[in-house]
């Protein structure tokens, strides 16, 4: 039989090695399991948000399409058939001796009609721009309310060179910031003011109401998720800077994503 | 002379860093981690003990380490018993009496108390490292990156020096008989070297633990 020459040392050394290898392999591969179903994970959330993302902007892009078509129904239909009934009344009215007192009933109908369809879907945006359209949004709030509106544009034909999409979306933003400021804020004065900063059109909104309430743990309003879903979709964000009084929100359009 | 200036001085001195850190952070340590930095802190004072009975006085400082082995294994039960579940559970109350029954009648009846506890020191290790592959399998389960825990670096500390050492322990006594001590200077230069790993992971882990 054969002497065993095997030298405890070393036996024992390997044996030591051995297992401290075995032992630090698996750490490895299981910090690299771990990594990998984490990543996974990420890819998959991320992949569900864009996916309600991309379902949001469906929403959002068939609401507008909806409204637009409602807006010209009224405004073709409604109030093409309100103009014939006015003047057929007023025919017949020449016949009827002091029947006239229908007319302001009707002219009343005619002018909700014709406003509801210009709130569903602004007519201009795509004739005119987003300036002019912008304008006439504040008329109709300055002749509604007691607030005192400002509109300074120093994008000039910039604004009005913006695609429709971009255009409607900030259109829906300011008219949702306006709604606001009429429903909660108890304002005075709004200054809407658009200019370019950093390769980017900037769009500031400021009000001298009661402000929003920004406080730890306090979820924004509906108002606020829609504008955020609208900016989302047209790659633009938006800050809130701490203003000592009032309401301020600036909205960041990436000049690039712009035109 | 410098690995036994490594192993004599270096790496003992070496576990004031993770001590300290620990008091640094001791306010945000979770229980089970508490018991960890207890358990250092009791290696540190066993340590010292033993190395100045060895040293100063020149008598077998063994005992110590049969004294250590108990306290050592009854600490790493306890924290794997807080790390698993906050509540009490009556295995790892039978498993620490059964441990430190075994440990005594090791010490008064199987392995003489100026030998090395190397039965003891074996299946502590074998329990520590049965407990860490534990861990590992309910972190695989939990949806989270295991850097950032600060249990994982004491469980990969842990799991690491038994299961670089077991063998050694198995060996201990053996290997101090059998072999001169310019020989078996190398066996406790690669368990130092496994202990400095822990110390150092230990460290990481306190760090990590935030408010």
């Amino acid at each position: 039989m054969q002497k065993v020459t095997d030298n405890i040392l070393l036996s024992v050394l390997f044996a030591m090695l051995g297992t401290f290898i075995l032992a630090t392999s698996f750490i490895f591969f299981f910090i690299r399991y771990q990594r990998r179903i984490s990543l996974q994970k990420a890819a998959m959330q991320k992949a569900e948000l864009d996916h309600s993302e991309k379902l949001l902007h469906a929403t959002l892009l068939s609401q507008e399409e909806e409204r637009k078509r409602i807006g010209r129904d009224l405004h073709d239909d409604v109030g093409a058939s309100l103009s014939n009934l006015k003047m057929i009344m007023a025919q017949s009215a020449e016949t009827v001796a002091g029947s006239t007192s229908y007319k302001p009933l009707i002219d009343n109908i005619i002018t909700t009609v014709r406003n509801i369809s210009h709130s569903l879907s602004p007519p201009g945006l795509a004739l005119f721009g987003l300036e002019s359209t912008l304008h006439e949004l504040f008329d109709n709030f300055n002749i509604a309310g007691n607030i005192k509106l400002v509109f300074e544009n120093e994008l000039g034909d910039k604004l009005d060179a913006l695609p429709e999409q971009t255009a409607l979306s900030l259109y829906r933003v300011i008219q949702e910031l306006l709604t606001n400021t009429v429903k909660h804020a108890n304002a005075k004065q709004v200054l809407v003011k658009c200019f370019e900063e950093n390769n980017s059109y900037i769009i500031t909104y400021q009000d001298d109401g009661k402000g929003l309430d920004t406080a730890v743990g306090q979820k924004h309003g509906m108002g606020m998720q829609n504008i955020e879903a609208r900016l989302r979709m047209i790659q633009a964000h938006y800050q809130l800077p701490p203003v000592t009084k009032g309401f301020f929100i600036k909205i960041i359009i990436p000049a690039i994503k712009a035109v | 002379m410098f690995w036994k200036t490594f192993s004599s001085v270096i790496v003992p001195l070496f576990i004031l860093i993770p001590i300290v850190i620990g008091i640094i952070k001791f306010r945000y340590l979770q229980f089970s981690l508490k018991i960890i930095w207890f358990y250092l802190l009791a290696t540190a004072v066993i340590n010292t003990a033993a190395t100045i009975t060895g040293r100063v006085f020149h008598v077998n400082n063994m005992p110590y380490v049969h004294f250590y082995t108990l306290i050592e294994g009854l600490m790493l039960i306890w924290f794997y018993e807080y790390l698993f579940s906050k509540d009490k559970n009556k295995w790892f109350v039978i498993l620490k009496i059964a441990f430190a029954l075994a440990c005594v009648i090791n010490a008064l009846f199987i392995q003489s108390i100026y030998l090395y506890s190397s039965y003891t020191r074996y299946a502590e290790s074998i329990i520590c490292i049965l407990f860490s592959l534990n861990y590992f399998a309910k972190l695989a389960t939990l949806d989270n990156r295991p850097l950032k825990l600060p249990d994982f670096y004491f469980n990969t500390g842990i799991f690491l020096y038994f299961s670089g050492s077991f063998i050694l322990f198995i060996f201990s006594n053996l290997i101090l008989q059998k072999l001169p001590a310019s020989i078996t200077l190398i066996f406790w230069t690669g368990h130092s070297t496994l202990v400095l790993l822990m110390y150092i992971l230990f460290s990481i882990g306190f760090i990590k633990c935030k408010k």
